[in-house]
């Protein structure tokens, strides 16, 4: 079994009385590539600083490609960091820039300059190696540091926010960029970011973190299909969370249901927490309901483009948001004020002893 | 009720007068009257007051003085900056406040706290006088006074610089491998440069009208450690005002001219970061 790329154990931080590494513990894989994802304050960008050496752990062990980190300075840790604000050298040109792991650690000139050709290269700025940075847009720059962080060989990637200083368009295209690369050289790498599509599209698995805490570490399917808390089921993308009851390898909630996987909760008895992304739940027209369905009363209906978004309240009185593809039948039917029959296509649980559950007359 | 547009041209020209009126009558002025003092009996025996060996000596020793005081606070003075922008340490807003000190204490005052500590009376003075180097009365005491005297100048003016530029860049080259006194002298000094010119500018200016220190430290002793502003001192005391007047309007003009290139240097086209 080959050792993993990164391996942090009990990890544990505080600025003062604030704890923002919790005693965290993370293992990524040789070649892969982990987005951390959080909100701002979460700990993430600290988790980042950690493991490059920049800021000191209060406890537990950070491990690059087996080796201990403990009194390793981060010149001497083999990663490569890319800051949100490019964190360039001004009034130099490109090929400075590049080259400046390699100048300061001493590698003979010939080698130096070939090796930052080839950088230079694998990010596309071979046309603009020789001018100044002033002169890139910051799509380029965020490119040129890259290419910088890489120049040194590391064997650990970190990148803090590389995207989040860029307007949409360049994001997206440099998000691909990036992804392309990293395959490339096949370097493990941590990506931390506030962007849950960000996440999605670059990580291999993403880790979503909480108050110096992971949430879940998991791949993005199964983080955005069988999200492990609240949390996170609400901090990637939208949800609808309604009060649940367990019956027969259903959950129910009210009369709408959906069946239960095998993710580890009997699928008898007990309250949960029932979670339904909003393009899981579908519209029929009016008419009987049959098992699992319900009636819901439309309050609103929005067009967002691709998708069509109606909020309503089903005769339970849950409110319960859907989104409907632009195709589907019932998308050019459906107004405010009408009621509809509502299915659940899928669906996850998550437990809560304490919860309201279903209503007593519907058991 | 609203003011006429007439009200307000008014008032507005009135403020403008009263700044202009006030700025030469404080500041102009009293230039102007340098002068006249100065080129009262001819251009001729004006440039022989300057020619006098007693004058050119003090000159040159005032050059001299301000950029050794220059240099050395511009390397004391911006690691200090860096000291203190940069690092978390006991003791810190201690420090910061009594850089500031040389500012708030009478100039004579400094140069009597010198005296006392490296005088021929002092325990440093003492010390060092058994040893044969004298501090007091000779260059080494002068540049003493001015480097305390001008001490904040560069701290300021590279730590104001020093806070707008995030810590990445320090810690980029961190990462790629740059050890602690390349990430200062690849990343730091060339990020501060325009602070450090500033602070060389001021420092060196301050440091040419420098008097309350000198006249205690030096002995003001004629050719040999007697700078500019002393020789004036001196000069207007043996009623040689003429002779005062020649070299004040000399040293006013190159403090003048080093604020005017201070101008130039701190333009907003040369502040852009990267």
């Amino acid at each position: 079994m080959t050792l993993p790329g990164l391996s942090i154990e009990n990890l544990r931080k505080a600025f003062g009385e604030k704890e923002v590494l919790a005693g965290i513990s993370l293992s990524v894989e040789t070649g892969e590539l982990l987005a951390i994802l959080g909100p701002s304050g979460c700990g993430k960008s600290t988790l980042l600083r950690v493991v490059a050496g920049l800021l000191r752990a209060d406890r537990g062990t950070v491990k690059i490609a087996g080796r201990d980190m403990e009194g390793v300075p981060p010149r001497d840790r083999g990663i490569g960091f890319v800051f949100q604000d490019y964190a360039l050298l001004p009034k130099t040109t490109v090929r400075d820039n590049v080259g400046f792991g390699l100048r300061v650690r001493g590698v003979p000139s010939v080698d130096r300059d070939r090796k930052t050709s080839e950088m230079i290269e694998l990010v596309g700025l071979a046309e603009e190696a020789d001018r100044s940075v002033e002169t890139l847009s910051g799509g380029q720059r965020q490119r040129v540091a890259l290419a910088r962080a890489l120049a040194v060989s590391p064997s650990l990637l970190l990148l803090d926010e590389p995207l989040s200083a860029l307007d949409i368009k360049v994001r997206e295209r440099l998000r691909r960029e990036i992804a392309a690369v990293q395959k490339k050289v096949g370097i493990t790498t941590l990506i931390v970011t506030h962007d849950q599509e960000e996440a999605m599209e670059l990580g291999d698995r993403i880790a979503v973190m909480n108050e110096g805490r992971f949430e879940q570490v998991a791949s993005p399917r199964d983080v955005y299909q069988d999200p492990a808390t609240e949390f996170v089921a609400k901090f990637i993308g939208e949800v609808n969370i309604l009060p649940g009851q367990l019956y027969r390898g259903s959950a129910y909630a009210g009369n709408l249901a959906i069946r239960m996987g095998g993710n580890g909760i009997p699928s008898h008895g007990g309250t949960v927490k029932v979670l339904l992304r909003p393009e899981d739940v579908t519209l029929l027209p009016p008419g009987i309901v049959e098992a699992g369905q319900t009636h819901a009363n439309v309050k609103s209906v929005s067009w967002l483009g691709a998708y069509l978004r109606a909020e309503m309240t089903t005769e339970e009185g849950y409110p319960l948001t859907a989104l409907l593809q632009r195709s589907h039948p019932m998308a050019d039917r459906v107004s405010a004020g009408d009621t509809v029959r509502v299915t659940a296509l899928r669906g996850t649980v998550l437990p809560d002893p304490l919860g309201a559950g279903a209503p007593e007359y519907f058991l | 009720m609203r003011r006429s547009p007439d009200t307000d041209a008014l008032v507005r020209g009135a403020t403008f007068a009263a700044a202009l009126g006030l700025f030469f009558l404080l500041i102009l002025l009293p230039l102007v009257s340098l002068n006249q003092y100065a080129v009262r009996e001819g251009i001729g025996v004006f440039w022989d007051r300057l020619k006098n060996p007693d004058a050119v000596a003090a000159l040159r020793l005032t050059a001299l003085v301000a950029l050794a005081a220059t240099a050395v606070n511009a390397v004391i003075g911006t690691t200090m900056a860096f000291l203190l922008t940069r690092y978390r340490f006991p003791g810190r807003k201690v420090i910061n406040a009594l850089v500031d000190i040389p500012l708030a204490i009478p100039t004579v005052v400094t140069g009597f706290a010198l005296l006392l500590m490296y005088g021929p009376l002092g325990p440093v003075g003492r010390f060092l006088g058994e040893r044969n180097i004298q501090v007091m009365f000779s260059f080494p005491g002068l540049l003493l006074g001015h480097v305390f005297v001008t001490f904040p100048f560069m701290v300021r003016a590279v730590g104001a610089v020093l806070e707008s530029v995030p810590r990445s860049g320090e810690d980029a080259a961190r990462t790629l491998g740059a050890k602690e006194w390349q990430v200062f002298a690849f990343v730091t000094i060339p990020a501060v440069k325009e602070g450090i010119i500033a602070g060389a500018f001021l420092t060196f200016s301050r440091s040419l009208g420098e008097f309350g220190a000198s006249i205690m430290v030096s002995g003001n002793l004629v050719g040999r450690t007697q700078t500019g502003p002393l020789y004036i001192f001196s000069r207007f005391n043996t009623g040689d005002v003429e002779g005062a007047a020649a070299i004040a309007i000399l040293l006013a003009l190159a403090s003048f001219l080093i604020l005017l290139l201070l101008q130039f240097v701190q333009s907003p086209a040369g502040r852009s970061a990267a």
